[in-house]
């Protein structure tokens, strides 16, 4: 008998293994998540598939040929605490003992059980359903099913024109073979797409030749007699509600997903449509998990792997002790639909209610057709058909619910571009030498080195590469960089910034139009030119002005050295700027604006330039997140080289200042 | 990497700054630490730095012992009316508190153009104010007059009084605009001499003869030179030696110290004594002719190495770089008539009123006893403010009134005095008022 090592982490975890119920690729990426953080811990996975894992999104691909069979398989991480069991599907849970029976009639034990069991196609209730050559579509068997008949099928039906229909669809024309999709819905993708788009997918899909019929149900599958085949009856056509007759030899339905219930059903698992889950993504037995399609959350069913790759992150955590949420995701999907992009994200049913206003932007002529929801001016949906360099963008701010004004309305009716179009808001397609993280100099494909060795969450690629450790503005880039969406920009204390920058700026503003300020033109009045003409005033303001400076140097050194972290950077910033802006007070009470001559005007020059592009910046870094973040960054960066740049002389203009002050 | 690169731009920079500053600071040419632009007064010597900041970290004192080194004698003579004792008395420490006249930076700051008025005042032209507030009460004749009028041309001025103080204004009023006979100051010992001279036999020195040049020779058997002993070896001891304006005025100063001293002490000597190159008109602020402009300025720039013309020296040198309004105009003008006159041989040498007679003008001084006339050769000496010119050169010909008058008129001075005075200066008439009112206030008590 192996001998247990001690596991002083646990907290309220005995010694059993965790147990993960489907090999999918959320139960997987669970896995990977889980051994990261415990690696000590035991685990086993069980699939009731006789494969090995392998990816469910790229069955289509496979289908179509565009990949090999090899391809689709999903490495497993070798560890060494790790039992895979495949063709072995849980039948029996034991939740008084906390035990699992597998299909062999053997019984696990487990410390947490984690159900990803994914969904099954949903087969509608139609007459002669079940007879030969009417297919579903939805794990490798079927697609090797398909496969197979595809090489003899000369007109395949599809029942349903979602996603996964269409690209069935897409994938039996191989052999060039007729296909015909019937759609219930009045349009194509009506879950994802509203009219408009669902029209315009479907004259793109019409182009290659598949054929579409909408808002119309089959009712009927109609039997072939065929006297040569006895064995089982098989496809000869589908009769429409309308009462119209397709002839087809193969039908493949294609109507959607349900849950995988019935495991928990069995064993008194709460469940709805799914398996009900808490925000901790416990079910009703708060040792047993459940994530991806079979999970419901409040009302919210997933049919894509991004929310299952969330909630694999979000579990994983919490068996570890850490008090992690669930708050929902926004459907957003982002996808190739028979080689046309489609992309959908949030509230994209404009019927759902009054207050929700659309806005489309319709370009036939290039194809591109897109859309954008909002209640009460703030984003809450988008789509589109054709490219959209600003999506990333999008889906943030309608997770944040950002607020968008007329403007940007009047931009997106007119260009199609909410926002400014020139660049691509994605940071993976930005070149690998290019600087994400201004503070600590991280360039992008340090972040994709970081991301390709497993740091797989923003906090991990954080951890590794420091970048987004100063400042934060970064964040939101490295959220894009790994597809989570719940990262929200949280830069403290930007409304101070904003402030301070300002009102340095204006100062400066000021000076610029007073000019050299007059001496006193007589002696009867307060000599207030006594400021900056009495030299022990201007000792006095001259040395705290180089006090200022070289105190406001401390942010440098706080953001630049590791072993120099006192307090938050952020902070840092605005006392920064603050002393900024004393020192173009101080500034004026020792010069009086006047800029002298040779050193005294260099010095002075290179100061005045200094404080505003240090203003420039405050203020732009306040205002950042208006900006599109490639031409942020870059804008961000010169300034801040800028401001920088112009310091370098600053030390020794000034050394030499003060000595000729009291040289000559 | 980024890091290290910025660093290594930023330590070239430092250093390559750093390095330039400390060269600089070093060198002779100083000019980047100039804070300002110099007044008129200094800018021909504004790169001798050590000149007036005697040494590094010099302070306060230092600058005054420079200022000191070129002006005291000067305020001496003049028997400044403002002098230092009067702030230094422990008695006065209150006055010194309000302007600290002990030193001249007080008001006189330099290379500070910004704040820089007339005669180079750095404070606001009413300073006066600060001590004389009550002015008003003490002579009825001020009340209500405003303080930044004190220093008006032929009203008052700060250090040299002389011409302006009560009792010599009374004294020299009423009087004829012009005298009966205006001869300025008698000639000079050289002046007779270069008048009387004859021409000399002196023997040239036998190693100059392959280098002799005809016109030399009789330029300078005729001259004074000649006629005092004072032979090519005097002054020759090769013919290959080179005559810089240095070595000129070295050479001049052995027998004419007293003359070179005061060009030293003027804008036409100082850039030399200084030990800068010499002042060329292409240097100077005021309008200079052109084709003059790379002329240096030395002894023998007026004076001729051979010939000792003086009348060369007392207009035509002037006007050979001299190219203002005031300059222009004196050929025309009653004084250049005049001595148009003399040089033609048709009047006393003494009633020639040249560019000399008023800038360099003949001045005499008791030497063992005996009453030395000299000419002054600080063409500065009596420039500024105008004023310093009445005793020593107006009222030789002049009444006084007349001359403050005259002075006073800006657009006169522009034609060069073609004309009489259109506005009046009420200088003497406030001193006779006052006079008055003081006799009435002694005979209503006795």
């Amino acid at each position: 008998m192996k001998k247990l090592k001690v596991q002083n982490y646990t907290q309220g975890m005995n010694d059993a293994p965790v147990i993960i119920v489907g090999a999918g690729p959320v139960g997987l990426r669970f896995l990977e998540e889980f051994s990261t953080l415990r690696p000590a811990t035991e685990l086993k996975i069980f699939t009731g598939e006789p494969f090995k894992p392998y990816d469910r999104v790229k069955l289509s691909q496979l289908l179509a040929r565009d990949i090999l069979e090899e391809e689709i398989y999903t490495p497993v991480p070798t560890l060494a605490k790790l039992e895979l069991f495949d063709n072995c599907p849980i039948t029996s849970i034991d939740r008084s003992k906390n035990l699992v029976q597998d299909a062999s009639g053997n019984w696990h034990s487990y410390s947490k059980l984690v159900l990803a069991l994914g969904s099954s196609p949903f087969v509608p209730n139609i007459p002669n359903i079940d007879i030969k050559n009417v297919f579903t579509f939805r794990n490798l068997k079927d697609t090797q099913a398909l496969a197979a008949r595809n090489l003899s099928s000369r007109h395949t039906l599809v029942i349903g024109g979602g996603l996964l229909g269409l690209e069935t669809a897409r994938a039996m024309q191989r052999n060039n073979t007729r296909v015909t999709v019937v759609q219930l819905g009045k349009h194509l993708m009506d879950k994802q797409l509203d009219k408009g788009a669902g029209l315009i997918l479907q004259t793109q899909v019409e182009k290659s030749g598949i054929e579409i019929i909408c808002a119309r149900l089959v009712s009927e599958i109609i039997v072939e007699n065929n006297n040569l085949n006895t064995n089982r009856p098989q496809v000869k056509g589908a009769k429409l509600d309308n009462g119209t007759v397709i002839e087809c030899d193969t039908i493949i339905i294609s109507a959607g997903i349900r849950p995988r219930t019935d495991l928990a059903r069995q064993h008194g698992i709460a469940i709805d449509k799914g398996i009900k889950v808490n925000e901790h993504l416990q079910t009703s037995d708060h040792n047993i998990y459940a994530i991806g399609e079979c999970a419901q959350f409040k009302d919210q069913l997933f049919g894509l792997v991004a929310p299952g790759f969330e909630h694999a992150s979000v579990v994983a955590h919490h068996i570890t002790g850490e008090n992690t949420r669930y708050e929902g995701t926004i459907k957003a999907s982002s996808l190739k639909v028979v080689g046309q992009k489609v992309f959908s994200v949030g509230e994209t049913n404009p019927e759902v209610g009054k207050s929700i206003t659309q806005y489309i932007f319709n370009n036939p002529s290039s194809g591109i057709y897109r859309s954008i929801f909002t209640i009460n001016n703030r984003l809450v949906g988008a789509l589109a058909i054709g490219e959209w360099p600003e999506q990333n963008r999008i889906r943030n701010s309608i997770i944040e619910r950002r607020k968008i004004y007329w403007w940007h309305i009047l931009l997106f009716k007119l260009s199609g571009f909410v926002w400014n179009y020139q660049q691509e808001e994605d940071i993976r397609t930005w070149p690998p030498s290019m600087v994400v993280c201004n503070c600590t100099g991280v360039t992008r494909g340090q972040l994709t080195a970081a991301y390709e060795n497993g740091a797989c969450s923003v906090e991990k690629i954080s951890n590794e590469t420091r970048a987004s450790t100063v400042c934060g503005s970064c964040r939101p880039l490295l959220s894009g960089f790994t597809n989570e969406t719940n990262t929200k920009n949280t830069v403290e204390g930007l409304g101070w910034l904003k402030w301070t920058s300002l009102f340095l700026c204006i100062l400066l503003a000021i000076y610029w139009i007073s000019g050299p300020l007059p001496f006193a033109e007589t002696v009867q009045q307060i000599r207030y030119d006594q400021l900056w003409l009495d030299s022990l005033f201007k000792q006095v303001t001259g040395f705290s002005l180089m006090a200022l400076a070289t105190f406001s140097l401390l942010m440098s050194l706080n953001k630049r050295c590791k072993w120099f972290s006192l307090g938050k950077f952020t902070s840092w910033r605005i006392i920064h700027v603050l002393l900024g802006a004393i020192a173009a007070i101080i500034l004026l009470a020792h010069t009086g604006i006047n800029t002298g001559d040779n050193l005294n005007f260099w010095l002075m020059t290179d100061f005045l330039l200094i404080l505003l592009l240090g203003g420039l910046t405050g203020l732009f870094i306040s205002k950042e997140q208006n900006f599109k973040a490639k031409t942020g960054k870059k804008f961000r960066s010169q300034l801040t080289w800028a401001h920088t740049f112009l310091f370098w002389p600053l030390p020794t203009l000034l050394f030499f200042h003060v000595l000729s002050v009291y040289y000559f | 990497m980024t890091r290290y690169w910025s660093w290594l731009g930023w330590l070239i920079i430092t250093s390559t700054l750093g390095g330039f500053f400390t060269y600089t600071l070093f060198s002779s040419d100083k000019s980047v630490f100039l804070i300002g632009k110099t007044t008129d007064g200094h800018h021909q010597i504004e790169l001798a730095c050590e000149n007036c900041h005697l040494s590094s970290f010099g302070g306060t004192e230092l600058l005054q012992e420079a200022c000191e080194g070129c002006h005291l004698e000067e305020l001496k003579e003049v028997r400044d009316a403002h002098p230092k004792r009067k702030f230094t008395d422990p008695g006065n420490a209150d006055r010194v508190a309000i302007l600290d006249a002990r030193f001249c930076v007080t008001c006189h700051r330099e290379h500070r153009e910004d704040i820089t008025n007339n005669m180079g005042l750095t404070v606001p032209e009413d300073v006066c104010f600060l001590c004389h507030e009550d002015i008003g009460n003490e002579r009825a004749t001020h009340s209500g007059l405003g303080f930044n009028t004190c220093g008006n041309s032929g009203c008052h001025n700060f250090h040299d009084n002389r011409a302006l103080f009560e009792d010599f204004l009374v004294e020299n009023a009423d009087q004829p605009w012009l005298k009966a006979s205006p001869l300025v100051a008698p000639l000079t010992r050289a002046e007779h001499l270069i008048l009387t001279a004859t021409t000399s036999q002196s023997q040239i020195p036998d190693f100059f003869q392959p280098a002799l040049n005809q016109e030399i020779v009789e330029n300078w058997s005729s001259s004074i030179h000649a006629n005092a002993d004072v032979d090519c070896a005097t002054c020759h001891s090769s013919v290959d030696e080179s005559w810089t304006p240095e070595a000129i005025l070295k050479n001049c100063d052995g027998c004419h110290e007293r003359q070179s001293s005061g060009f030293q002490l003027g804008k036409h000597g100082m850039r030399l004594a200084s030990g800068l190159d010499a002042m060329t008109p292409e240097k100077a602020r005021i309008p200079m002719h052109e084709n003059a402009s790379a002329k240096a300025l030395t002894c023998s720039s007026c004076h001729g190495s051979h010939d000792t013309n003086i009348q060369f020296a007392a207009v035509e040198a002037c006007m050979g770089c001299h190219n203002s309004d005031h300059v222009n105009a004196y050929p025309k003008s009653r004084h250049g008539e005049i001595t148009a006159r003399v040089f033609a041989g048709e009047a006393a040498l003494e009633s020639a009123v040249s560019c000399a007679t008023c800038h360099m003008p003949r001045e005499s001084a008791l030497v063992g006893g005996q009453s030395i006339t000299h000419v002054q050769h600080n063409q500065n000496d009596n420039l500024k403010p105008n004023d310093k010119m009445l005793r020593t050169v107006c009222m030789n010909c002049h009444s006084l009134a007349f001359s403050i008058d005259a002075l006073a008129d800006e657009t006169l001075i522009s034609t060069n005095f073609n004309g009489r005075p259109t506005l009046h200066v009420e200088s003497i008439d406030m001193a006779i008022d006052r006079r008055a009112i003081l006799q009435d206030r002694d005979t209503t008590y006795h």
